[in-house]
C-alpha cells in the first residue's frame, strides 16, 4: 500500500463576498474529501471558479478551512498559524501561475534564491552556495555561474518557472503545488517545465499537486486526477481514464473539449453565469445541475455523494448511481 | 488551390516595423498571403511572432511607431494604405471587421450591449429605421445564441463566452467579407471554448465570409481552419492546406516542434518534446534563418541567409533542410 501523504476530509472554505449592497457567502471549495499519497502527481483539473486554486492554497496553507479537516502525515494542520504555519511552509511549497510577477526583478538569481536556502539547511547539508550550484544543476539551469548573476528579465519564461520551482526546492519540502506553471508560457516551452516537474518526482520522491484548467497537460503528468466543478470534486480517476472511461457528465463534456470531439450538447440560449450562482452557500444539490443534460429532481435538493465505479475512480453524479443500482439489481 | 478566384484579401511582400530605441524592429518581414471567400485561414504563432502586428497591419490601425515600410494590402484589389481615412472608416466593419481576445476591451462598459449594436448601425446605415435596427439585432444574437433581453445589459454583467458571442454578432452585424479574429477564444475556459470554435464554424458555413484566425495554439487552429500559416520571428516559415497540413511529415523544423509539445490525449503519449531556446528579440534576429538557434537540423547556408518560403504544389516551407529532416529523424 502507498503510504496517504495528505489526507483531506469534508474541507470547506468559505470567502465573503460583496457587490454593491448585496453580501453573500459563498463555498469555493465545499465538502471535499480525497487523499494523496506520498509519491504521487495528482492533478486537479477545472474550469475558472471551480475552486481549484482556492483549494490549493488550502493545502499550502494560505486560506483556511471553515469546517473539515486536513492531515499532512497524519498531523492535523487545518488551522496552523504562527510558528506551525512557517514549519508547513518547510514541508508544503507552491508555485504560481505568474512567472513575470513572481520574482523579485530588482534581485539577481543568486540573491532571492541563497536566502531561503540559508534559512531552511539542515545542518547537515553542504554549504549553501554549493546547496544552490546543485539545484541549478539539477532544473537545468546551466552554465550555472552565468545564470546566477542573471535577473529574472534576462531569462525566459521556461527559465524563470524553474528558478520559481528551485525556490520552492530550498527548504526541501515533500508536497509541491504546482498552480497553472505552464498556462502563461509559450506552447513550445511547455514540455520543459512539465519534463522539469516529472524528473523531480523522480529524483526527490516529491509529491505533486498539479492544478490546471487544461486537461491535455494533466494527463500527460498525472497518476490521478480530480475533477472540480463548483466548488465540488466532481470525479476523481487515473489521469487517461478521466479521458477514456469518465462517467460524470461534466467530465465527459470537458474531454469532448478537449479533444474537439463531437459538437457538445448545445442549449438553445446562453443564460447567464452559472458558476457563480453554484457557488453561493444557499445553493442546494449538484453544483452542475443548471447545466446537466441528465438532470433530476433530486439534483436540485441533494449534492451527490460518490459512487465507486472501477479501481481508484470515484464519481458523484446521482444519475451514475442510479445506473450503478440497477446493474446490482439484475 | 483556387487560383483562378480573387481573393479578398491579399497580402504581398508586407514588412511592418516599429521604430524602438534599438532602431527598427521588423515584426513582420516579407509576408505574403491570400484570402479567399469562404475560407477560414490559421495563422499560429507564439508571443512575439508578429501576428498580432500583422492583423492591425491588415486592419490600418497600426500604432503610431510602427509603419509598413514596403508591400501592399490589398482589399479586393485595392490598396489599404493608399486610401484615405475617410474612405478606410467606411470599409472597416463594414467589409473587414475584427473580433479581438478579450471581449471585455472590445466592449464599451458604459454602453449597454443594444446600444453599442445601434452605433455601428448608425454609423455604417444611417437610413436604417429604429425598427430594422431592431430586428436585425434580435436576427443577430438569434445567429450566436444569445437571447434578446441581453440587449439590455452591460458586458461586465456578462460571462466571458456570451461576451465573446456577442463580439462576434458585432463583427458579423454588417455582413463583412472578411473577418479577422485574433485569439478569440484564448481567455476562455477548455468548454467554453469549443462551444465559440463550433458557433464559428457554423456560422461561418451560413453566411460564407472568411476568417483569418490566429491563435498560439496549433491544435485549435488545426481544428477550425482550412488552410494554416505558422509564423516565427515575422516571417511566415510554413503555409499548406489542413489536409496537406495532417497528413504530410514534412514539416518546418518550427513546425515540427510545436506539434511535438502537444499532448495526445486518446493515444498513447510519446514523450513531449520542447523547442529548446526562446523566441528571439525582433531587435536582434539572427543572421540567417531566424530559428537556427534553436533548429536541431541547423547547417551551415541556415547561418547565411533567410530560406525563401517554396514549394512544390500546395505547401510552401521556408527551410533549406526540409527533405532531410525525415531520415535524420529516423537516423537519430
Amino acid at each position: 500500500m502507498p503510504e496517504v501523504l495528505v489526507e483531506a476530509r469534508d474541507l470547506v472554505v468559505r470567502f465573503r463576498q460583496s457587490a454593491g449592497l448585496k453580501k453573500s457567502i459563498i463555498r469555493p471549495v465545499n465538502a471535499v474529501s480525497f487523499t494523496i499519497d506520498r509519491g504521487e502527481i495528482l492533478g486537479i483539473v477545472g474550469e475558472s471558479g471551480s475552486g481549484k486554486t482556492t483549494l490549493g492554497r488550502t493545502l499550502v496553507g494560505m486560506v483556511q478551512a471553515a469546517r473539515g479537516s486536513l492531515q499532512l502525515e497524519g498531523r492535523d494542520v487545518t488551522r496552523l498559524r504562527g510558528k506551525g504555519l512557517s514549519q508547513h511552509w518547510s514541508q508544503v511549497q507552491m508555485i504560481f501561475q505568474d512567472v513575470y510577477n513572481s520574482l523579485n526583478p530588482v534581485y539577481t538569481i543568486e540573491q532571492q534564491l541563497l536566502f531561503p536556502i540559508q534559512r531552511h539547511r539542515s545542518p547537515e547539508a553542504l554549504d549553501a552556495d554549493q546547496e544552490l550550484d546543485r539545484l541549478l544543476r539539477m532544473t537545468g539551469l546551466t552554465p550555472v555561474g552565468t545564470v546566477r548573476q542573471k535577473r529574472p528579465h534576462e531569462l525566459s519564461g521556461g527559465q524563470r518557472q524553474r528558478v520559481a520551482a528551485v525556490r520552492a526546492l530550498a527548504c526541501r519540502p515533500e508536497l509541491l503545488i504546482a498552480d497553472e506553471p505552464v498556462s502563461m508560457l509559450d506552447v513550445s516551452l511547455r514540455a520543459e517545465v512539465l519534463q522539469l516537474l516529472l524528473k523531480l518526482r523522480e529524483e526527490l520522491g516529491l509529491t505533486l499537486v498539479y492544478i490546471t484548467h487544461d486537461l491535455p497537460t494533466a494527463v500527460y503528468i498525472c497518476d490521478r486526477i480530480l475533477v472540480m466543478y463548483g466548488g465540488r470534486i466532481v470525479e476523481i480517476s487515473g489521469a487517461r481514464d478521466v479521458v477514456n472511461k469518465a462517467e460524470h457528465p461534466y467530465t465527459q463534456r470537458l474531454a469532448a473539449s478537449a479533444t474537439f470531439e463531437s459538437a457538445p450538447a448545445a442549449s438553445a440560449s446562453y443564460g447567464g453565469d452559472h458558476m457563480k450562482s453554484v457557488l453561493l452557500e444557499s445553493h442546494r444539490g449538484c453544483p452542475y445541475v443548471l447545466q446537466c443534460p441528465l438532470s433530476m429532481d433530486i439534483c436540485r435538493k441533494e449534492a451527490p455523494v460518490f459512487t465507486h465505479v472501477g479501481p481508484n475512480h470515484d464519481v458523484a453524479c446521482h444519475a451514475v448511481a442510479n445506473a450503478r443500482q440497477e446493474e446490482q439489481a439484475l | 488551390m483556387r487560383r483562378d478566384e480573387v481573393p479578398i484579401l491579399s497580402v504581398d511582400h508586407a514588412t511592418v516595423a516599429y521604430a524602438t530605441r534599438e532602431g527598427m524592429a521588423k515584426a513582420v518581414d516579407d509576408v505574403t498571403l491570400s484570402i479567399f471567400p469562404g475560407s477560414i485561414v490559421g495563422l499560429v504563432g507564439e508571443s512575439g511572432s508578429g501576428k498580432s502586428t500583422l492583423a492591425a497591419a491588415l486592419m490600418c490601425l497600426l500604432p503610431s511607431n510602427a509603419s509598413l515600410l514596403s508591400g501592399h494590402v490589398l482589399l479586393n484589389g485595392k490598396d489599404l494604405y493608399q486610401m484615405s481615412e475617410q474612405h478606410l472608416r467606411r470599409i472597416r466593419w463594414a467589409q473587414m471587421s475584427m473580433v479581438f481576445q478579450s471581449a471585455m476591451a472590445t466592449l464599451n462598459p458604459v454602453l449597454t450591449v443594444g446600444q453599442q449594436f445601434r452605433e455601428i448601425f448608425r454609423i455604417h446605415e444611417p437610413r436604417m429605421t429604429r425598427e430594422d435596427q431592431q430586428r436585425r439585432m434580435e436576427e443577430l444574437l438569434g445567429t450566436v445564441r444569445i437571447h434578446t433581453q441581453h440587449l439590455r445589459n452591460y458586458s461586465h454583467e456578462l460571462s466571458g463566452g456570451m461576451r465573446q458571442r456577442i463580439a462576434l454578432a458585432m463583427a458579423i452585424a454588417l455582413d463583412p467579407e472578411l473577418v479577422i479574429m485574433d485569439e478569440p477564444t484564448t481567455a476562455l475556459d477548455a468548454v467554453v471554448q469549443h462551444e465559440i470554435l463550433e458557433e464559428i464554424r457554423r456560422i461561418q458555413q451560413i453566411k460564407r465570409f472568411a476568417v483569418l484566425f490566429i491563435s498560439h495554439d496549433l491544435r485549435l487552429v488545426r481544428y477550425i481552419s482550412s488552410e494554416i500559416l505558422v509564423m516565427y520571428a515575422g516571417k511566415i516559415v510554413e503555409s499548406a492546406p489542413i489536409d496537406v497540413f495532417t497528413e504530410t511529415t514534412r514539416h518546418h523544423p518550427y513546425t515540427r516542434g510545436l506539434l511535438d509539445s502537444i499532448p495526445q490525449l486518446r493515444d498513447e503519449q510519446p514523450a513531449l518534446h520542447s523547442i529548446p531556446g526562446s523566441t528571439p528579440g525582433l531587435t536582434d534576429l539572427p543572421v540567417g534563418c531566424a530559428f537556427h538557434p534553436r533548429c536541431p537540423y541547423v547547417q551551415p547556408p541556415c547561418l547565411e541567409a533567410p530560406p525563401p518560403l517554396e514549394g512544390m504544389e500546395s505547401q510552401l516551407v521556408a527551410c533549406y533542410e526540409v527533405d532531410n529532416i525525415e531520415g535524420r529523424r529516423a537516423h537519430a
